[in-house]
């Protein structure tokens, strides 16, 4: 069975980072609304420091990961900079000694690291954080067989969580010392998630996430 | 926006190195990219290190306390953004001076975060760490919620009650203990004037009519309880120590360290105008003022404001507080008759 490599990785990151630096002032935007406002920047130099690292990736994945984990401790200090490499930092551990994934695992991996980022962070599902949005792509994409179905499946997730969450309370980080100032907002770091799985779609010319949500759920309409 | 600087970018990096040069007796710069200051001469090998880490623009808070009888290295992140999980291990080692290491950080979600991992590194090493983690902000949440509480100006006192236990050999629990303790009687608020302006935004962090004031505001701009016309000096300290005695009441006979501190650019003219008050009205409840500090201890950059904390002393602690202590910015103004 086929599944995520060193390349698939590499292809992610590059695109993540890519989309990341040049969201930089949407995100920094958002952020200043419930928090201090400078979430595009750390990301846009994590990214930059990514970038550097990238091309030299080794084949083990578990590696991969660790790398990523390097780079954004060296870099940043940040909550969500934090929660981040807890989370690549599982995935390293999960993915010691192998250079492949299977595709249909990917999102069991993904709600290992989320759940290692909800201890480090003390966040709960519903507290409108990026973990809400990663948790439900992770969900979605559980057990799929095809990436490009995968990608298409975390768009319309995250586009989900998003709605969920826009009209609720803010409960973790800096935003929770104001949580009502948070109702009607998008939580940044669910919508920097949203911004890179759309950076990872545009890369494969997959199919639209509704026609695979109407594909999951039976419909013949185009 | 209107700094002394040469680009945003090297902000951080230059003040660091400036504090540096006009204090190579007492500091250091230490870590792969100098993001660590470390005490310049550190003799008292076996005795319990105390690191600390934080944003940048809190200055003398938090690297500026490195010092004898206070910490032994401090990680510095960017202007109020937390450090890196390198420069927070870096500073970890710096620190272990091979009796174990107690962290003292300000509750804020990054640094607990990036500390956690960097102490769990350390400890698979076989370093004992401990982590006081200080909120003593009670404009940032009520009392039955104080544990989510930000740390502010009351981070400077822990600094010291741990800084003075380690140097007088205790051990790390010991030590630990007796901060806990100091933070359990440690309340603070602030008020703001005027915004800062962080150098990569450019812009101030928030705006604020120039008649207006607002009671509770976070040292980095983080929302207050309320905003509203300025009031006399007074009244301010009436308010500030109200809120303070509400979360933590004082009665006769207490013995307190009281902190007025300046968020950065009000003068000590004013500080001392509202201790004026403070200290009246304390007098007036019959407690004792056994160690009042007044000036810049922990500031946003340029916001204008000032920020109360009051500690309940016992012997211990007020002896802790009173105990030596050499470093640039520490200033007990007791000065002997």
């Amino acid at each position: 069975m086929s599944g995520m490599n060193k390349a698939d990785l590499q292809a992610v990151l590059r695109r993540a980072a890519w989309q990341l630096e040049r969201r930089s002032a949407e995100l920094n935007d958002l952020d200043a609304r419930t928090g201090d406002g400078d979430m595009g920047s750390t990301l846009a130099s994590i990214s930059k420091a990514l970038c550097d690292e990238i091309e030299d990736l080794p084949e083990e994945l578990g590696e991969c990961f660790g790398g990523v984990v390097r780079v954004i401790g060296a870099t940043s200090g940040s909550s969500l900079s934090a929660v981040a490499m807890t989370g690549f930092h599982r995935m390293a551990a999960e993915t010691k000694g192998r250079t492949t994934v299977p595709w249909p695992a990917l999102g069991g991996l993904l709600q290992l690291a989320v759940k290692s980022m909800q201890e480090r962070s003390g966040a709960d599902l519903g507290d409108k954080s990026v973990i809400d949005g990663l948790m439900s792509v992770a969900e979605a994409v559980s057990e799929e067989t095809d990436p490009t179905i995968m990608a298409a499946l975390a768009d319309a997730a995250v586009t989900r969580s998003l709605d969920t969450f826009r009209d609720r309370p803010s409960r973790i980080g800096r935003a929770r010392l104001a949580p009502r100032q948070g109702i009607g907002q998008d939580d940044p770091g669910m919508v920097a998630l949203k911004r890179v799985i759309e950076a990872i779609r545009r890369s494969d010319d997959g199919p639209s996430a509704d026609s695979v949500m109407r594909a999951k759920a039976g419909s013949t309409s185009p | 926006m209107k700094k002394i600087l040469n680009s945003p970018d090297s902000y951080v990096d230059q003040a660091l190195a400036g504090m540096v040069l006009a204090h190579p007796a007492a500091y250091r710069q230490a870590g792969t990219k100098g993001r660590v200051i470390a005490r310049r001469y550190t003799k008292e090998v076996g005795k319990v290190g105390i690191a600390s880490g934080g944003g940048f623009g809190h200055l003398p808070l938090f690297a500026g306390y490195v010092g004898t009888g206070l910490l032994d290295s401090c990680a510095v992140g960017d202007v109020f953004a937390g450090p890196s999980l390198d420069d927070v291990e870096q500073a970890l080692r710096v620190a272990n001076l091979g009796a174990g290491i107690l962290c003292v950080i300000g509750n804020y979600g990054g640094d607990k975060m990036v500390f956690g991992m960097a102490a769990e590194a350390l400890e698979a090493e076989g370093v004992e760490i401990e982590t006081v983690v200080v909120a003593d902000d009670v404009a940032s949440a009520p009392p039955e919620n104080a544990v989510t509480r930000r740390g502010v100006a009351g981070v400077v006192l822990a600094f010291k009650i741990a800084g003075a236990a380690a140097e007088s050999s205790r051990s790390l629990r010991d030590t630990a203990a007796v901060t806990r303790k100091a933070l359990e009687s440690c309340r603070s608020i602030g008020v703001a004037l005027s915004s800062c302006t962080v150098p990569k935004a450019g812009k101030p962090t928030f705006e604020l009519e120039d008649d207006a004031i607002e009671m509770g505001m976070g040292i980095h701009g983080e929302q207050g309880v309320w905003r509203g016309a300025l009031r006399s000096a007074d009244d301010l300290a009436d308010e500030m120590l109200d809120r303070l005695q509400a979360d933590c009441p004082l009665q006769g006979g207490d013995r307190v360290a009281v902190l007025c501190n300046s968020l950065g650019a009000t003068p000590l003219d004013e500080l001392y105008i509202l201790y004026r008050h403070l200290a009246g009205r304390l007098a007036s409840m019959e407690v004792e003022i056994a160690f009042p500090l007044m000036g810049h201890y922990a500031t946003s950059m340029e916001m204008a404001g000032a920020s109360l904390t009051v500690m309940k002393l016992d012997d211990e602690l007020a002896s802790l507080l009173q105990a030596p202590a050499r470093c640039p910015h520490w200033k007990d103004l007791q000065c002997p008759e």
